[in-house]
Order: C-alpha cells, then sequence, then structure tokens
C-alpha cells in the first residue's frame, strides 16, 4: 500500500466532525440503516487488519518456527532478545535514515511545488512527469534502479567508469556502506512527484492576496516564502512529514527487490528484517516481536496526529 | 528588494496581475532550468532502460552506457521467457475485483458513517483509523493465519480479499468525506417522498457521488496493480503471480546474465503504465488534491 494512503483519510477525520453531529437530526431515518452500510466494510477490516494485529503481539509472546503445531509461550523473552540484537538496533538506524530519504522527498516537493505555482507555461508535461514514479509503484522503480546500480554490469558502474566518479563505479549498491544510501536516493526518485502534488493542493487553498499585501509592505521573494508561505502551509508540512514517516516505516517493496535486505544485513529495515526472520529463519516469535515494535510506532503516530487533527479542528 | 517594492506600486489597480507576481519565487529562466533538471533525472533512467532492451547483450557486456540496436527481438524473447501471459491477466483479474469490491464496499460503508449515528460507530471509526496506518508488514505473520484459516492460501481469492481489506480504511474515510460534502437536504426530500433507504442511496447519493467514486476507482486500481508484498506473503505458485512481483522474480533469475531481456521485460510492464498514466493523471491529481484539503 502506497503512502498517500493517509492523505484524505487524515483530514477528513479533522473537518467533518462538526457536520457528522447534523447527521443525526434527519426525519424517518433508522439509524441502524447506517450499521447495515457500514457492517462489510468493518468485517473486512475487523478479520483482515485488527485482528491480525492482535495476533501478532500473541504470536511475539510465543517461540514458533512457523511449521510446528505447538507454539511454546515465552513471555517478553522476543522482545528482550530483539532489544539486545545489534542487527535490530542497526536496522532501526537505517529505517529512520530511509525516512530521512522521504523527507528530503517533501522539501524537494515543496520546493517544485513553489516553483509550479505560477502554472509557467508546459507545467502540466513537469506535473505528469514527476507523477511517474508513483505510478509505476515501488517494486517496479526499484527494479528499474536495480539495472542502474547492478553491481557487476549495471548502467551507472559503466557511466562512472567512463566518467571517473569513483562513487559510482564502485558499485555502492554492493557495499555494505553505500547500499542503505543508494536505496534512501531511490526512495527520493520513487516519492518526490507525489509530494509535489500534495504540497501543490496545499498552495491552491492559500489565498494569493496574503502575499500581495506582504509585497505592498515591501516583502521581498524571500521574505514572502518564508514569514508569509511557510507558515500557513505548517498544517500541509506537517501532513506530508507524517506521511513521510508512516511511509519511511512501512518501506518494504522497494528494498526488497533490490536488495532483500543484503549485501549480509546491511540495508535490513524493520520489515525487511522481519520478514527474513520469519521466511529464512523460521523465527516468528522474534519476527512477530520485529512486527510489534512496528504496530507501536504506527499506533504512536495514529495518537499523535488525532490530537493535532482534534486541535486544528 | 528595491525592484520587489517598486513593483506593486507601478501595478496599482491590478490585482490580479500583482498575485501573479507575488507567488513567482525564481525567475522564470530558473524555474524552468530546475524542471528541466528534474524532468531529465525521472526521464533519463527510463531511456536508458528502453534504450537498453534494443541491444544485444554481447553489445551491452561490452559498454552498458553507449551504442544503439534495434533488436526488438528480445521482447518477444522476454514476453516468452518470463510468464507474462500469466502475469498480466493475474494483475489485471486482482486490480479488477479490488476495484469493484472497494468501490461497492468503501461507498457504501462511507455513506454509512457519514450519515447515521449508530450504536459502535466511534469504535468503528476509530479501528479504520488504526488499521490505515499499520503497515501490512508488520501484521503479515498473523494475516497468513487467518488466510489459511480461511483455506485461502494461495489462492486468487485470498489475494484480492486482503488487498481489499488494506485498501478499505482509506477508501472508506475518502468516500465519507465524499458524502458528507453533499446536502442532506436531497436525501430529506426523497425520504419524504416516501424514497426507502436504499433507494435514496443508489438512487440520488450514489449518482453524486460519481466522481468521488471514479477518483477511488483510480487510486485502488493504481494500488493493486503495483501490489507485491501481498502475492508475495500469499502465494507459491507462479501462476498466481502479479506482474511487478513476476517481474521481480524473472529478474533474480536472469539479472546478471542479460541485462537487455530483462530491460526489455520492463519496458514490456512499463510502457503501457506510462501511458495509463498520461491519460488518468488528471484525475489522480484531482483526487490527491480534494482529499487532503477536505
Amino acid at each position: 500500500m502506497s503512502s498517500h494512503s493517509l492523505a484524505g483519510a487524515v483530514r477528513s477525520g479533522a473537518g467533518s466532525a462538526p457536520r457528522a453531529r447534523k447527521a443525526g437530526k434527519g426525519v424517518h431515518r433508522s439509524q441502524i440503516t447506517g450499521l447495515v452500510f457500514a457492517t462489510p466494510a468493518i468485517v473486512l477490516v475487523a478479520v483482515f487488519v485488527i485482528y491480525p494485529i492482535v495476533g501478532t503481539v500473541a504470536l511475539s509472546l510465543t517461540d514458533w518456527d512457523g511449521f510446528s503445531p505447538t507454539r511454546t509461550f515465552v513471555g517478553l523473552q522476543n522482545f528482550a532478545d530483539i532489544l539486545a540484537d545489534g542487527t535490530f538496533q542497526a536496522s532501526v538506524v537505517r529505517n529512520l535514515i530511509y525516512i530521512g530519504g522521504f523527507f528530503v522527498s517533501v522539501v524537494l516537493g515543496f520546493a517544485i511545488a513553489v516553483l509550479l505555482w505560477v502554472r509557467p507555461r508546459g507545467w502540466v508535461v513537469f506535473r505528469t512527469v514527476f507523477l511517474i514514479p508513483e505510478m509505476l509503484g515501488p517494486a517496479i522503480v526499484g527494479l528499474v534502479w536495480l539495472r542502474l546500480w547492478q553491481p557487476a554490469n549495471g548502467g551507472l558502474a559503466a557511466l562512472g567508469d567512463a566518467l571517473h566518479i569513483p562513487v559510482l563505479a564502485s558499485s555502492p549498491l554492493a557495499s555494505p556502506g553505500g547500499a542503505i544510501w543508494v536505496l534512501a536516493l531511490t526512495q527520493v526518485w520513487a516519492s518526490t512527484g507525489f509530494f509535489v502534488v500534495v504540497a501543490l493542493g496545499g498552495l491552491q487553498s492559500l489565498d494569493p492576496s496574503l502575499l500581495d499585501a506582504a509585497a505592498v509592505d515591501g516583502a521581498g521573494r524571500w521574505q514572502r516564502l518564508r514569514y508569509v508561505v511557510i507558515p500557513s502551509m505548517r498544517p500541509f508540512l506537517a501532513l506530508m512529514t507524517m506521511l513521510a514517516t508512516i511511509a519511511g516505516l512501512k518501506a518494504f517493496d522497494l528494498v526488497w527487490v533490490m536488495t532483500q535486505g543484503g549485501p549480509g544485513n546491511a540495508t535490513q529495515l524493520l520489515g525487511t528484517y522481519a520478514y527474513t526472520k520469519a521466511f529464512s529463519q523460521s523465527d516468528f516469535g522474534h519476527a512477530s516481536a520485529i512486527a510489534c515494535v512496528m504496530v507501536l510506532i504506527a499506533l504512536a503516530f495514529t495518537l499523535l496526529t488525532g490530537r493535532r487533527n482534534v486541535r486544528d479542528s | 528588494m528595491t525592484a520587489e517594492i517598486r513593483m506593486p506600486l507601478r501595478r496599482r489597480g491590478r490585482p490580479r496581475e500583482l498575485s501573479r507576481d507575488t507567488i513567482r519565487f525564481a525567475p522564470t529562466w530558473l524555474s524552468y532550468g530546475l524542471m528541466i533538471v528534474f524532468f531529465l533525472l525521472i526521464t533519463l533512467p527510463l531511456l536508458w532502460i528502453a534504450m537498453t532492451a534494443l541491444r544485444s547483450p554481447e553489445a551491452y557486456a561490452q559498454n552498458p552506457v553507449g551504442g544503439f540496436e534495434w533488436r526488438f527481438s528480445n521482447f518477444a524473447d522476454a514476453w516468452n521467457t518470463a510468464n507474462f501471459s500469466s502475469y498480466v491477466p493475474n494483475s489485471l483479474i486482482y486490480t479488477g475485483s479490488v476495484v469493484v469490491l472497494v468501490v461497492a464496499i468503501a461507498s457504501a460503508a462511507g455513506y454509512g458513517l457519514a450519515r447515521f449515528r449508530f450504536p459502535g460507530r466511534l469504535a468503528m471509526m476509530l479501528s479504520l483509523v488504526v488499521a490505515l496506518t499499520v503497515p501490512f508488514s508488520s501484521i503479515m505473520f498473523s494475516v497468513y493465519d487467518v488466510v489459511q484459516f480461511f483455506g485461502l492460501i494461495n489462492t486468487r481469492a485470498g489475494i484480492v480479499v486482503v488487498a481489499v481489506a488494506m485498501t478499505l480504511p482509506f477508501a472508506t474515510f475518502y468516500m465519507r468525506t465524499f458524502f458528507l460534502g453533499i446536502p442532506d437536504e436531497l436525501a430529506e426530500a426523497a425520504r419524504i417522498d416516501g424514497a426507502g433507504e436504499l433507494t435514496v442511496f443508489f438512487r440520488v447519493m450514489l449518482p453524486l457521488a460519481r466522481p468521488g467514486l471514479a477518483t477511488l476507482a483510480v487510486f485502488s486500481g493504481v494500488w493493486t496493480w503495483g501490489m507485491y508484498i501481498e502475492p508475495l506473503l500469499l502465494a507459491t505458485s507462479d501462476d498466481l503471480r502479479t506482474v511487478s512481483l513476476g517481474l521481480s522474480f524473472f529478474t533474480t533469475e536472469f539479472g546478471g546474465s542479460n541485462a537487455p531481456l530483462i530491460c526489455a521485460a520492463i519496458v514490456t510492464i512499463v510502457a503501457p503504465l506510462i501511458v495509463v498514466s498520461v491519460l488518468l493523471q488528471r484525475r489522480f491529481v484531482e483526487g490527491m488534491t480534494n482529499g487532503a484539503i477536505k
């Protein structure tokens, strides 16, 4: 699931509270109808998303290889183990670097949106092209860039040789130190266009007469940007940052098609490390403990943004 | 600075012109320069893939970046070697089923949550919010258990139902927002005329929500088409793989030995996607901006 699944929903939770209260006033209306309409969606989400959250917590308290019928209860041992596991700690750090890649996308996306705001001739062409990576999806983007970064005979290694750029020629995707940065950079390529469009949507809601007023008062370009545009866009920047963080936490497809967490464990993020623990090492207990940490972070974020939405409205 | 101060004075009385100038944050040449740089950063890698797709493996091995040929046989080879004749229909089946189910279920739920108050409504909204942020990779082991419980491992139905459930939280909120924007008086008028709740929904509300349904269909379609981890987890059989997943397995198999073949496979998948994305981009952009503002 892509990162943007949050864009609408987070906002919709915020703006609609007063109107929802009005919804109860209808005449000739059976309120049970609403329950009937909502039931199919709720049942599916409860069975395939909410229950698995509980199931993951339960699994994290056991020692299970994925095959045997018995799941031994081990209490919080799995959590103690992963917290002491160097690869897990490094995965947390790498996941933060990866989220950093998304943040770069947010900043770049916002900057490009500001430049596209005046709708220069041909801007729709640019917007369309910037959205291509989003349309391809993270797995296909990963496969495209894998061709370019391929250590043995990839395009960028050859280009680095030809132009004498040592960083490219040394195939950083194959080096334990460089690979995570290559992935983060690829993610910037993949997600910047999405943030351009989100930021453009935000800028459209900004009243340009504010900027006119500032200009009449003598504010230059930089001052208008610094003191008018950025402060009025703060809710949008917060939303984009939140989307970036959650998307970085969810990251799997792009990393998995490019490195499967390798070389060694050098590009394991939380999601890929959990997957590796479970399916390569048949260690579902520790895998679920890592998964629980991810769920906890996601829930903490839901709470934080939920509170901000309440404050906004 | 002086230029900026003088400019508004000179244009006094023409506020529209002023706005266009005050939202210009870089000289035109600089804006275009940066846009063209970003444009090339997006397109050059894709063009390199397309160029490589037309070369022979031998020529590629000698020089991966230079050289040009017209070897169209790579495409036929890629199509015949990779199991595309099963991946493409699979992705079409998954995408079609998920779009239809998500649009149907989410519009009903969005309407129910927007327009009615009933016991458990808050709990439902809360679980949808939680479901919205939880990464699939963090619940996948337990999802596997549930799918196995229903006997749906290694079936198309299993993949579709999980994809639907993962898309529903966003889809429901999106449709709820849309229904909140439609005046309730229309539904009231229909009720006073004696329409039942189903009639109100199908004959009054759904037609009014058509633009929202279209945008939601595009979103869920794009996501489902790109779906990777769900079929990776839930299907071991090659016959059930999606285009992304199949392409990734194909790459792993032939990646080292025959780069042009892989690139031909990538072009086969990416070229139609780019055409579709150009056609759908307006709907996509509208959905993103509307969803984010409301």
